[in-house]
């Protein structure tokens, strides 16, 4: 909370320029500390709308959108309240969440295989990239939650239409985001790799998918919110299991508060995923830089 | 790279063409194959003839054509108003200092839950209609949009904020012609990018029950048992989505070529 305060202190002369100067100046001792209390000052933000949510909720006393403390008390019913052997989340918890996710982790995993597979393939062969280029580019552009009548039709309301859904949706990108870091590898590493008479498979282990990384991570992360989005979907349109279908049950039984509390939940295995995903990125991406820096 | 695309030389200009062709085709034979040896039933997957023959019955279908319409009317008007909401706060956000990362933090708390599980509170908050598509539409468009604004100005050339700076020019005048411009390129990004989301949750809430539009009528044939009337509406879509796309990227390459020419 000290960056909002420190611009009133000084007239507004060059506000911009005021909190980095500050934050430069405490010795190294105290910076880590320094640093955590910026990441709890960045939330004041975030704590400002909550509270105006919260106060229109109770202005408005409408139905359908009760004020966030009362979501977060529910949140805490519904979802937290188990024994410490469950890590105090409740069996409605363990039951729904690991049912969409073992779908989530089913069908992106199956996309991250098969679209990295079939990128680096894309990627390494022109002919191959020139016939089935345009067709890969097609298939991304059907908005895919179009195919949910179909995936129903094929799969039955089952886990595999789930699954299926997943995978459809979320493959295409990592599949082009592959292609084109593989095409847009420096061709001098491969050159150097080949009069090395570096092995087939190190040459595409060492060399190829780690100089496309960057590329590959960033299809990954832009899959992994499709993969989100699509389970959640999925699971409003048809199945008898889940967070969706929790939502679907809170709803047409006028228990407007277990759904939000469920769109808490699904929020926050949203940002864990992301946060996990973006800490396994800087992992294989500093990796990526320091091979980088003794190729040279 | 260059040596290797040397060696497909043989196929000449036309190559490309010709290949993209083959590889279609193939995917028509493995299509029709998967048909023919029952690895899917008919009734879920039809072959590609009775699929193609199913476009005339869905292009004559003034349904769908309302319905295409509808939807294209809501995608349109969701990154119209989400682009100008989003870049108007985007700029706000960017100028003050202090509102920067705790923007972020904002944007990436309200972007992790999917718009899609907001489809059941939407319909109870404002009906079946045009508005609840565009609302929850708006809800998943106006993040990337926002975090692509709030990157381009952050990649804003220091020297020409400077230069603006020592011209004393006004708060507007600065946003006009030295921020909006350079993060033009990011912004345009970000805009494609919300075109098809906004497209995949408009139909979503079509599925889940929207009166109108192309994901409702879509739902009426699989209830009626025709899948390949389906498919045939599902190809059209992906056509228009990838024609849509391609003229996206089109029309951002001579826009940023304009800004790279300033």
């Amino acid at each position: 909370m000290t960056s909002p305060t420190t611009p009133p202190l000084t007239p507004p002369l060059t506000p911009p320029l005021t909190p980095p100067l500050t934050r430069t100046r405490p010795g190294r001792a105290t910076t880590a500390l320094r640093r955590t209390a910026a990441g709890v000052g960045n939330l004041w933000l975030l704590a400002l709308v909550l509270v105006l949510w919260e106060v229109y909720g109770r202005v408005s006393e409408s139905l359908f959108v009760p004020p966030i403390s009362r979501i977060l008390e529910n949140f805490g019913d519904v979802w937290l309240g188990g024994p410490a052997s469950q890590l105090f989340l409740s069996d409605l918890f363990w039951s729904e969440v690991t049912t969409s996710l073992s779908r989530f982790a089913r069908g992106w995993g199956l996309a991250v295989v098969v679209g990295i597979a079939c990128g680096v393939v894309l990627g390494r062969s022109p002919v191959i990239a020139q016939m089935y280029g345009p067709v890969v580019r097609f298939f991304a552009a059907i908005p895919n939650t179009v195919l949910l009548p179909i995936a129903v039709q094929i799969f039955g309301v089952a886990s595999n239409m789930n699954v299926f859904l997943i995978f459809l949706g979320s493959v295409w990108v990592v599949m082009i985001n592959t292609a084109d870091g593989v095409a847009g590898v420096d061709p001098m590493w491969l050159r150097s790799a080949r009069s090395l008479r570096v092995p087939r498979w190190v040459l595409y282990a060492r060399v190829i998918v780690p100089a496309a990384a960057p590329q590959i991570l960033a299809g990954l992360r832009v899959s992994l919110g499709i993969g989100l989005i699509l389970m959640v979907i999925s699971e409003l349109y048809a199945t008898t299991e889940g967070l969706g279908f929790q939502i679907v049950v809170a709803q047409s039984s006028f228990r407007y508060l277990d759904m939000w509390s469920a769109f808490v939940l699904i929020g926050l295995i949203g940002i864990v995923l992301n946060l996990a995903f973006g800490r396994i990125e800087t992992r294989l991406l500093r990796w990526q830089r320091r091979t980088g820096l003794d190729a040279l | 790279m260059q040596t290797e695309q040397a060696t497909v030389r043989g196929a000449g200009r036309a190559g490309p063409v010709v290949l993209g062709v083959a590889g279609v085709v193939s995917l028509l034979l493995l299509w029709q194959l998967l048909g023919a040896l029952d690895v899917v039933p008919r009734s879920s997957l039809p072959g590609p003839w009775s699929v193609l023959g199913a476009l005339p019955t869905i292009l004559s279908d003034q349904d769908f054509l309302a319905g295409a319409l509808d939807s294209a009317a809501a995608t349109g008007l969701t990154v119209l108003v989400g682009s100008l909401v989003a870049v108007a706060v985007g700029l706000v956000a960017s100028s003050f200092a202090f509102l920067q990362r705790p923007t972020m933090v904002v944007v990436n708390t309200f972007r992790s839950v999917p718009a899609t599980a907001l489809i059941p509170i939407g319909v109870l908050i404002f009906g079946l209609g045009m508005q609840m598509k565009v609302s929850i539409a708006l809800y998943a468009v106006v993040w990337p949009i926002l975090i692509n604004t709030i990157y381009g100005v952050a990649t804003t050339e220091p020297m020409r904020r400077d230069v603006a700076r020592s011209l004393r020019w006004g708060w507007w005048r600065q946003q006009a012609l030295v921020t909006l411009p350079s993060a033009l390129p990011s912004i345009l990004t970000g805009v494609r990018v919300a075109v098809g989301i906004a497209l995949v949750v408009v139909i979503s809430t079509e599925l889940l029950g929207a009166r109108y539009g192309v994901g409702t009528v879509l739902v009426q044939y699989t209830q009626a048992s025709r899948p390949e009337v389906v498919y045939a509406g599902v190809l059209l879509l992906g056509t228009a989505g990838a024609l849509l796309f391609s003229a996206l990227v089109r029309a951002e390459r001579r826009l940023v070529r304009w800004v790279h020419h300033d």
